[in-house]
């Protein structure tokens, strides 16, 4: 997608890696905290040892391919799609657990990829990450008060006990577990599943970072306590300026908190835009598609349901041309030749369809 | 509970298992001349005869630079108050010095009998380490009722095992029986000419506790050698397990954190030492190494450490997949601090329950060993004292029956009450196979006498008892099961 | 409705298809309103060292021939028990300790074990929480779903394949899958394998424990499509549980509201959105988000279920209650009429 900077600074001053001081000076230039363009994670796909001798090419999944969007600071992007369309790599790859192959991260305009050893450590500690299951992603054996202190022991950046336990205190109220010392001695499986989450992010908080990529945080939650759990971000993003990466495949979640929404479909985005943008006026045929078949709680709401035949197809073996057309709707001739760039449809909203003139 | 005050529980623990533990130490190495038939005073100054606690230099040197390390740890750590890396920093003076005394330095021995006071450099140890939970008590109250009531709460489960309690106290019996030796029975009574009766297996009468047994092919006490047999199937067993679990867990962590081509390399060497025969193996040793049982334990540990590591391996692959080693680096840990913080806790109770099983494989090689002619000749264990029985033909004298029933059944029992243990750690490890009541009432609902009521936080997700979800991972699993989750999310 | 098919999937003159083997006219007088499910006062309790858990306390609904109930609620609120109680497919530790559930005129609660398996995937048929991994993944799929066709109808091998063929047409799924194995199939196609399985032996009713939670929206809404086809095509009856509102309002003809194994209300669905009566029931639909409305917060409700161990006297959800008042735990709340038709647990209604 088209982004509103110019060229990084970084990369008008050539080749060189990118030390910690300069990342320590950095700043958000026009309001963007992330600029990823043309971001390529490809896995290779595993073969048996006779096919690998005898394969001419190396086949890859092509989980994220070739996308491109901005995140503004203090804002809350959502990247919705279905379990296969790469949202969940992006993400990881934004944080450092999945190796880009190709396409270039800028954040706060330096490039991500040529940071020193250093400057990667430092990088890393203002991106966090909250996975999906609550009971797993705690170490069950560890106290509270452990899982939230470990970021700041790995990272130094606690010089006596008591600054310790304070900055802990502080994250754990800040995740909404008050009063905070009630929680501090107590084991993960003393808690019920939304006290764990918020033991979770509050482990995310307690490093101060300017991103928070919730990779499906209430997916597992009771759906009376997801609120409290999407109350606490929006919190967040008001009050102490966190900007999240929201990764779910409840689309009518994302409509709820999140400012702008970019779908995905196989390892690209499809639409993005302003939330309420996008949902009220879906220009790609998989956004209305998804739109509609969304259950809403009302019986009497009579509309269109546009369910899709098939499955999302193997990411090793994408289709030609524009990747959704053999489960199009509003296929066209030229759908399964050409594949379609973005197109501006108004403001920041943008998507990818032939129909709507955009042709590579 | 106040900062600053330690649980009222844990200081009855110190209180109690220091003299415990410093009594059991010193009967380590107790000499073996003093039974209770020569005296109390005789008895009583066994316990500071230069033979106790006389421990090899180098592992006492060892034993100094471990502690010195772990007091620059403690001063780097920069704590509100210096007493405990000061107490670290003592108890390292303590074992330098005695390490140089150990090692002949006798300008550094105060009192001008060289090596004479061994026992007493290790009872200030010993009371400088009870001073240092201490203070860990007085740290950290909440940590330390948390670590008492764990340790309750275990001992509760494993207590409700009628297998775990058996087992336990036939061990109970066997180690009483081995570290009180040298009070039961002087060893004066196993030299070659200290005969209990004239003619070669007597038949046991029960005039006199050293005939209960009868008598060997020499004419000694068959019981005499029970009693200090078991002093050294036992030790014998336990140290190669310490070695074994110590080698082979490091081993598999190791490998199996690593993969890649460390790892792999890593599985070759280890399969290699699998698939040795380990009989040939080690015949083989003990006859380029010579007969003694600190060689015996080399080898048992030689040809044990593969399985442990395998068995650890398979475990912490499975553990690195989890959810929280990966949020581990997300924030930046390094991989020595994920495997110590996050592989090894949960693949320590894996560990612990094998190596409870292991001293059980080793009492038995170890009887293996000497019973084919590898042991020391010069003393006895179980498996010597078999391997005599069958040398002398005792097989076909009827009154020497119990001099052929005796060791065999002792490590029959040993055995026995090792995996009995062993089976009740495992339900105390793994919360699946333990009743469903038990694990009911560590549910998140449960009415645990811990549990305060919680403020705030929000509803649960706390699933009716017919879909509760199997936290499992939290203890470690059994060695067959994997960490099943069933997550409901897409 | 349905767009451009693939290649995996049979092509659409499944519309056309009947249940094999019956009469249309058969299908025609099923679907004639006649009770076909009545629990009446169903408790269903386990045992635990500490005491019963009264997982299902008093569960009372109805449901007519070839129309689809929706059974809601969070987790812990006794749907599952409710649905494992009708089948008497309760844990060891379970049991009916009272209450009704007649059947077609029989009552299932008194049957004995033998009884049970006569009408157990023959009449009525479950579809299990996490269907898709509770196919065993070293036997073929199709062998799976000839089993209990097989062992209750008697068949030849050969037949009960030829069955499970037809079988996976009906569902959507090449038939010539029949020999795949559970791994080689995505998570939707496991699930209509799973529909298929139920489907094995005609029953005449069929309870679906969640059977979509674990999926995607699309292949989510490919399911309640193909279960919304075949119920009209083979006039079933459905139980639909979940715990997803939305997928009830959409799905469902009418609709039993859960909470702390009671049932604190019941209707037409359309009453249910359209009139929610009961404090909780309000609450709860709140916290669905609508997408084709103005966007809010969705909300929350405050506080923990009880426990029931100890289920608290009167109306147990007074604790999370905006409305409550002493008088509500002065009493066991009874249902009270909102409309002909429906019912909500609250005094306050009337």
């Amino acid at each position: 997608m088209a982004t509103q900077l110019g060229e990084p600074a970084a990369a008008a001053r050539g080749a060189g890696a990118i030390g910690r001081k300069e990342l320590r000076s950095a700043q958000v230039q026009n309001g963007i905290l992330y600029d990823i363009r043309a971001l390529e994670v490809f896995f290779p796909v595993r073969q048996s040892f006779f096919k690998s001798m005898v394969a001419t090419e190396k086949r890859w999944v092509r989980a994220v391919d070739a996308i491109s969007f901005t995140i503004g600071a203090g804002e809350i992007l959502a990247l919705v799609g279905e379990s296969g369309c790469g949202k969940t790599t992006t993400g990881r790859t934004l944080l450092g657990l999945e190796r880009q192959t190709g396409g270039q991260i800028f954040y706060k305009g330096l490039e991500v990829g040529r940071f020193s050893p250093g400057a990667t450590r430092d990088y890393r500690r203002n991106c966090q990450i909250i996975f999906q299951d609550p009971y797993n992603a705690i170490n069950p054996k560890h106290t509270i008060f452990d899982i939230v202190a470990e970021p700041l022991l790995v990272n130094h950046l606690v010089q006596s006990e008591r600054d310790k336990e304070e900055r802990v205190v502080r994250a754990l109220e800040e995740a909404g577990l008050r009063p905070a010392r009630d929680y501090l001695y107590r084991y993960p499986h003393e808690l019920s599943g939304g006290q764990r989450q918020r033991v979770c992010i509050a482990g995310a908080i307690v490093l101060e970072p300017d991103m928070i990529v919730a990779d499906e945080p209430v997916a597992s939650l009771d759906v009376s306590i997801r609120n409290d759990i999407l109350k606490l971000m929006v919190a967040h993003k008001r009050e102490l300026g966190v900007t999240y990466l929201f990764i779910t495949h409840d689309l009518s979640l994302a409509w709820v908190i999140s400012d702008r929404i970019a779908v995905m479909y196989l390892g690209k985005i499809v639409e993005i835009g302003e939330t309420e943008e996008v949902v009220a006026n879906p220009q790609h045929p998989y956004t209305k598609a998804l739109i509609s078949v969304i259950p809403v709680p009302d019986p009497t709401a009579k509309r269109e349901h546009t369910v899709l035949s098939g499955e999302t197809p193997n990411p090793a073996a994408i289709p030609s041309g524009c990747r959704f057309h053999p489960r199009c709707p509003e296929v066209m001739e030229s759908c399964s030749q050409t594949e379609p760039s973005d197109v501006q449809v108004r403001g920041s909203h943008y998507a990818a369809c032939l129909r709507l003139g955009g042709a590579q | 509970m106040s900062a600053g005050q330690i649980p009222a529980r844990l200081r009855r623990w110190i209180l109690i298992w220091t003299p415990l533990i410093w009594l059991v130490l010193e009967l380590v190495l107790f000499p073996k001349n003093r039974p209770l038939s020569s005296g109390f005073a005789h008895v009583m100054g066994g316990f500071v005869d230069p033979r106790v606690a006389s421990y090899p230099a180098w592992t006492i040197a060892l034993a100094c630079v471990v502690l010195a390390a772990a007091a620059v740890a403690e001063l780097r750590a920069r704590r509100k108050s210096p007493r405990r890396a000061l107490t670290l920093l003592a108890m390292a003076a303590v074992a330098a010095l005695w390490a140089l005394v150990q090692m002949g330095f006798s300008q550094f021995d105060l009192t001008g009998r060289s090596g004479g006071y061994s026992w007493l450099f290790q009872t200030v140890l010993l009371i400088c380490a009870a001073v240092l939970v201490w203070i860990w008590g007085l740290d950290n109250p909440e940590r330390a009722d948390l670590f008492v009531w764990n340790t309750r709460e275990m001992w509760r489960i494993y207590r409700a095992s009628w297998q775990g309690v058996l087992g336990l106290g036939i061990l109970v019996f066997f180690c009483g029986m081995a570290l009180l030796a040298p009070f039961l029975v002087n060893h004066a009574w196993l030299s070659p000419d200290a005969e209990v009766s004239a003619t070669a297996f007597a038949p046991p009468s029960l005039h006199h506790y050293l005939l209960w047994f009868g008598s060997d092919e020499q004419g000694l006490s068959v019981f005499a050698e029970f009693v200090w047999s078991s002093r050294i199937s036992l030790f014998v067993g336990l140290l190669a397990t310490v070695i074994t679990t110590v080698v082979g867990a490091g081993a598999g962590i190791f490998t199996g954190y690593y993969g890649g081509w460390f790892g792999e390399i890593g599985m070759r060497v280890t399969d290699v030492f699998l698939v040795i025969p380990w009989l040939p193996f080690a015949m083989v040793l003990a006859a380029a190494w010579g007969q003694n049982y600190a060689i015996i334990v080399l080898i048992i540990a030689f040809t044990s450490w593969a399985g442990t590591a395998r068995l650890v391996r398979a475990q912490v692959l499975s553990v690195k997949e989890l959810a929280f080693v990966e949020r581990a680096r997300a924030i930046g840990s390094s991989d020595l601090h994920i495997m110590r913080k996050h592989i090894l806790p949960n693949v320590m109770p894996l560990v612990f329950a094998n190596a409870v099983l292991t001293v059980a494989i080793a009492v038995f090689s170890e009887t293996t060993l000497s019973f084919l002619g590898l042991g020391d000749p010069l003393n006895f264990s179980w498996g010597t004292m078999l391997e005599h029985v069958f040398d002398t033909g005792a097989t076909e004298v009827p009154t020497a029956t119990a001099y052929l029933v005796a060791p065999g059944v002792a490590v029959v029992l040993v055995v026995l009450a090792f995996n009995l243990v062993g089976t009740a750690l495992d339900e105390v490890i793994d919360p699946k196979l333990r009743k469903r009541e038990e694990s009911r009432s560590r549910s998140d609902e449960g009415a645990g006498e811990r549990l305060l009521p919680l403020a705030g936080g929000g509803g649960g997700t706390v699933e009716g008892v017919v879909e509760a979800p199997s936290g499992a991972v939290w203890t470690g699993p059994a060695p067959e099961l994997a960490p099943g989750q069933e997550g409901s999310g897409p | 409705m349905t767009a451009v098919q693939t290649g995996d999937l049979a092509p659409a003159s499944v519309a056309a298809k009947t249940k094999p083997g019956a009469p249309a006219k058969e299908a025609a007088a099923r679907i004639a309103h006649e009770g076909i499910l009545d629990v009446r006062d169903l408790k269903a309790y386990f045992k635990l060292r500490e005491g019963d858990v009264k997982a299902v306390d008093g569960v009372s609904f109805s449901l007519e021939s070839g129309r689809s109930l929706g059974l809601a609620g969070e987790s812990g609120c006794g749907k599952t028990t409710a649905a494992l109680a009708i089948l008497k497919l309760l844990p060891e530790n379970g049991r009916i300790v009272s209450g009704e559930v007649l059947f077609d005129g029989r009552n299932l609660a008194k049957r004995t074990e033998f009884g049970m398996s006569k009408i157990r995937w023959k009449e009525v048929s479950i579809i299990f929480q996490g269907a898709m991994n509770a196919l065993n993944p070293v036997q073929q799929v199709g062998r799976q779903i000839a089993e209990p066709i097989v062992l209750h109808e008697g068949v030849s091998e050969q037949k009960a394949m030829a069955r499970a063929r037809e079988l996976f047409d009906l569902v959507g799924i090449n038939p010539k899958r029949v020999t795949e194995f559970p791994h080689e199939m995505s998570g939707g196609m496991r699930q209509r394998a799973m529909i298929a399985m139920a489907l094995a032996c005609n029953p005449k009713l069929v309870i679906g424990d969640e059977p979509t939670t674990a999926l995607d929206v699309m292949v989510q809404a490919q399911i309640l499509e193909l279960i919304e086809r075949l119920r009209h095509e083979l006039a079933l009856s459905f139980i639909l549980i979940s715990h997803d509102l939305s997928v009830m309002a959409e799905t469902c003809d009418k609709g039993v509201i859960m909470y702390a194994g009671k049932v604190v209300e019941a209707g037409t669905t359309t009453d249910i959105f359209t009139a929610p009566s009961h404090p909780y029931t309000r609450q709860l639909i709140k916290a669905f988000p609508n997408i084709h409305e103005t966007r809010e917060m969705v909300s929350s409700i405050a506080g923990d279920p009880p426990n029931l161990l100890e289920p608290p006297p009167g109306c147990r959800f007074y604790p999370r209650c905006a409305l409550g008042e002493p008088a509500c735990i002065e009493s066991d709340q009874e249902m009270v009429a909102v409309s002909p038709g429906h019912y909500a647990r609250c005094w306050k209604v009337a």
